[in-house]
């Protein structure tokens, strides 16, 4: 017994490093009891009691460690399953040649979701092992299986201070990574940036095969949003793709009503609620590897899904705030000094690339008089359906301003000025063909027209002053020469000369 | 270097492998090979977590896998570009249906090479079949034909001890996918369609073929979830026939080179014969740390030379065409066993989803072994599992079909 008990010194000293999983301490612990029983091999399986199966995860033979699979039924209701529960030990029957197994029973760690609350716990773990002499025939004695039982209560020891160590460092991880992702939010500030930051912070922080987020429509209640799949690749997504699957009924009909919705061994949905607003869901799921998604992940899933729902109403808010100070309210058009900041990236983007971009001053002819005469309501609504006219009229890429008062100014990036010409010439023709309310007009047939001047870069500035100079000048000359007309700031220059 | 594979060589790869590389230690004595066996199942689960920096505490170099898992490593960027680390890999000498498992879709680039394939066949005692019948060839030819040998086996056979007809060649003891596709396929069913972007679960010819290989564990002609090693074989007499992939001809005998085992074609459960051709490919993962070394491994591992070495080794098919067709005319019995099994082989589809679609087939069989061996299984648990299994693929489809 002095023996066994110096053995058993010796099994825990060597098993006292830190093990970062069971797999690891295993792989260090089935060689040494192979050795102390005089096996040739020794197999570890789980036992998941729920279906009475004991499936194999490592073998050990001649002291090489080996990943194999073996299932075994085991029938919890036979007389010699009930006694080797009792007894922790027990010969293996069916065997031509000595083995016997030995039961391993830990703990585990764990939160309880059941409640949607985070409850510490503890689960039992049961494992076997199979230990075999099928060289050398030797049958194992009382004290051999004595010594094997002494192993295996010092294994278990190990197996739950591996399994809490696991436990911890994954806590840590999350902690970690609720950590980073609690900077991401807090530095999204765009709407558009922040989906893609969040999404990206997620899949790296948690590692599933796909995350993806989708928001409400304020309007429609429809979902749409983006997903990043295991590759990286960013998406777009909407109800419709099958990634919300069978929990997208879920989404409306549970919205609101349960903190936490579909969780499934592989998938979770998630609510994004803030003040009794429903903003869209979060849906990670595993479906591509089947790996179960741990109870612990959801709760710190739960967990900082509020925190992306303060984010993303932030940045709603931010963009909200952003359209009020960036637009003219009665217009729709951006107001000066964001066109400034705009009008100043194309001077350098068109400097750098050697391009060529088109600037246009327009304004309403006759429009103090019509206010005059008709009042500012009118006066507003012909300024209202010039802007229509111009927003509808545009490409994306142009950015149209209200300068001041009636003063219009567009900036055509890539465009030459003949092209700038011809863009002036369809707006002044839609603009003719405006009909303003006959209840403001007092039903007189009010024609409106438009005067406009262009100038080009670089051929008649190169920077902001010179250009909305030259193109003012362009204007003016036409304000002189009979309104309604548009002309280059060259063509004038030509003409200028020839006065 | 690490070197992941999995257990071709049964419990002993490792040691086997350890001699086997000895020519490539001595070539290179500078880079040393850590070869790591993990069976099919930990690689699978394994795999996704080499993406993630810090989730896996190891990363392998080189990594031995199923050839239609190439798709997904591939795709999902955990594979090297091989074709782009070396101009000169080429996989045109390959035999044929491995060939297209070897690229990224839509690409012409190579992300992993052949290595070896076995090919389900059937294999069985002529000594034990003489004793029921005059024609076993003919009797064996169909599973209808399979089931009533092995009642008649059974019966022949009742006293001795720990006697079953067919000897489960499963790993893992339980009923398996890749067991199952020899009578799937022969009953027409599918298991992606031909487009990838559906799964052929739950069809009428997919619960027959599922019914036909399950009757062999119902009906107690194969065991399952039972020790393996207190399982007899072919080889001890204690099995009279085995459905395997590896060879057969050098398998079978042991010590005794003329034990009396034939091979031929898996029955066929349907129309058609289908015999199973499974590959295992060699492919260099992106986070390695030794990439260069892993790719010397790698050529000299799918060299001609070395792949027939390993195949005979391992009881299985060098992956190169021509490396085969040797080894076939080598010996007329073998030409003789397996020119028709060829002719009648299929595989699986590589797309991103055949992985985890043969996964979720993998947990059906699972639960049925179970529910057989605690004899609760009947037609509507059968059809409440294909039901279950639909439900996932259908989902794996919507997301990760074409």
């Amino acid at each position: 017994m002095a023996a066994g008990n110096t053995l058993l010194f010796e099994f825990s000293q060597n098993l006292d490093d830190r093990f970062i999983t069971t797999d690891s301490l295993m792989e260090r612990a089935l060689p040494m009891i192979e050795h102390y029983m005089g096996a040739q091999r020794v197999f570890f399986f789980n036992w998941n009691a729920g279906n009475s199966i004991i499936s194999q995860r490592m073998m050990c033979e001649s002291g090489n460690n080996y990943y194999l699979q073996e299932d075994i039924y085991v029938d919890p209701g036979a007389p010699e399953i009930i006694k080797f529960l009792h007894d922790g030990v027990m010969d293996a029957p069916a065997l031509e040649y000595p083995a016997v197994y030995v039961l391993l029973v830990w703990r585990t760690p764990l939160n309880s979701i059941q409640t949607l609350q985070s409850r510490q716990a503890t689960r039992s773990q049961y494992g076997v092992l199979r230990v075999e002499r099928f060289k050398v025939n030797k049958p194992f004695a009382r004290e051999d299986k004595e010594l094997l039982l002494g192993l295996a209560r010092e294994l278990c020891v190990k197996l739950n201070m591996a399994e809490i160590d696991h436990y911890n460092t994954a806590q840590l991880k999350r902690a970690v990574a609720l950590n980073d992702l609690a900077q991401v939010f807090a530095t999204s500030i765009r709407l558009s940036d922040s989906l893609e930051e969040i999404l990206k912070s997620v899949q790296s922080s948690f590692c599933f095969d796909r995350t993806s987020l989708y928001l409400a429509d304020p309007q429609t209640g429809k979902m749409q949003g983006l997903s990043v799949d295991i590759a990286g690749d960013i998406k777009k997504v909407d109800e419709q793709d099958g990634l919300l699957g069978r929990f997208c009924g879920a989404c409306t009909q549970e919205f609101g009503q349960c903190p936490a919705f579909g969780i499934s061994d592989i998938s979770i949905t998630l609510p994004l609620r803030l003040q009794n607003k429903n903003l869209g869901c979060l849906v990670f799921d595993n479906v591509l590897s089947r790996s179960p998604i741990s109870q612990e992940d959801v709760l710190s899933l739960r967990q900082f899904s509020a925190q992306i729902a303060l984010a993303i109403d932030n940045a709603r808010l931010f963009e909200k705030v952003q359209e009020l100070s960036n637009y003219d309210d009665l217009t729709k058009l951006t107001l000066r000094r964001f066109f400034n900041e705009t009008f100043a990236q194309e001077i350098y983007r068109s400097r750098r690339f050697n391009l060529t971009f088109s600037l246009l001053l327009m304004d309403i002819d006759y429009f103090k008089s019509i206010n005059d005469e008709y009042g500012h309501v009118l006066g507003d609504e012909a300024l209202k359906a010039v802007s229509e006219v111009i927003r509808s009229s545009l490409r994306q890429t142009d950015i149209p301003c209200r300068f001041g008062g009636d003063e219009i100014m567009i900036l055509f990036p890539r465009t030459t000025g003949e092209e700038a010409l011809s863009i002036a010439k369809r707006l002044a023709a839609k603009v003719s063909a405006v009909k303003l309310p006959d209840r403001l007009t007092r039903g007189a047939d009010i024609k409106l027209s438009v005067s406009q001047g262009i100038a080009v870069f670089p051929y008649d500035g190169d920077d902001q002053t010179d250009l909305v100079r030259r193109a003012d000048d362009a204007l003016y000359y036409v304000k002189e020469h009979g309104r309604g007309l548009c002309k280059l700031y060259g063509e004038i220059a030509e003409d200028k000369k020839a006065e | 270097m690490i070197f992941w594979m999995m257990p071709d060589g049964a419990a002993r790869t490792r040691e086997m492998m350890g001699g086997f590389l000895e020519p490539f230690k001595q070539e290179n004595p500078d880079i040393s090979v850590d070869v790591r066996v993990i069976n099919r199942h930990t690689l699978w689960t394994r795999i996704f977590t080499l993406k993630h920096e810090g989730l896996q505490e190891e990363c392998p170099d080189l990594i031995a896998l199923p050839h239609y898992w190439t798709q997904l490593m591939a795709v999902t960027g955990l594979l090297e570009n091989l074709t782009e680390m070396d101009k000169t890999i080429r996989v045109d000498d390959c035999l044929d249906p491995l060939r297209v498992h070897c690229y990224k879709a839509g690409s012409a680039d190579i992300y992993s090479c052949p290595w070896w394939f076995d090919i389900s066949a059937l294999h069985y005692r002529e000594d034990h079949l003489k004793l029921i019948s005059a024609d076993p060839q003919k009797l064996l030819s169909t599973w209808g034909g399979l089931l009533e040998a092995c009642a008649l086996l059974k019966e022949r056979f009742a006293g001795v001890e720990g006697y079953y007809p067919v000897q489960n060649s499963d790993w893992r003891g339980t009923l398996s996918s890749r067991g199952a596709l020899p009578c799937l396929l022969s009953r027409g069913a599918y298991i992606i369609s031909e487009d990838g972007k559906t799964c052929g679960f739950g069809s009428p010819a997919f619960e027959r073929g599922l019914e036909d290989y399950i009757e062999l564990a119902l009906k107690k002609y194969v065991p399952i979830l039972k020790e393996r090693s207190s399982l007899g074989n072919v080889n001890s007499g204690r099995s009279s026939i085995a459905i395997t992939r590896r060879q057969g001809v050098g398998m079978f005998g042991g010590g005794n080179k003329d034990l009396p085992v034939a091979t031929i074609s898996v029955p066929r459960a349907g129309a058609n014969y289908v015999n199973y051709l499974g590959g295992v490919n060699l492919g260099i993962t992106k986070r390695g740390a030794q990439k260069q070394n892993a790719l010397k491994l790698l050529k000299w591992l799918t060299g001609a030379e070395n792949q027939v070495k390993y195949a005979a080794r391992t009881e299985v098919f060098p992956a190169l065409d021509a490396s085969f067709q040797n080894f076939l005319l080598s010996s007329p019995r073998r030409i003789q066993s397996y020119a028709q099994i060829i002719a009648d082989c299929s595989t699986l589809p590589s797309r991103m989803s055949t992985g985890t679609i043969m996964e979720v087939l993998g947990s059906l069989l699972g639960a049925v072994s179970t529910a057989v061996v605690r004899n609760e299984y009947g037609k509507s648990f059968l059809q409440a599992e294909i039901k279950k299994a639909k439900e996932e693929a259908d989902n794996i489809m919507r997301l990760y079909g074409d």
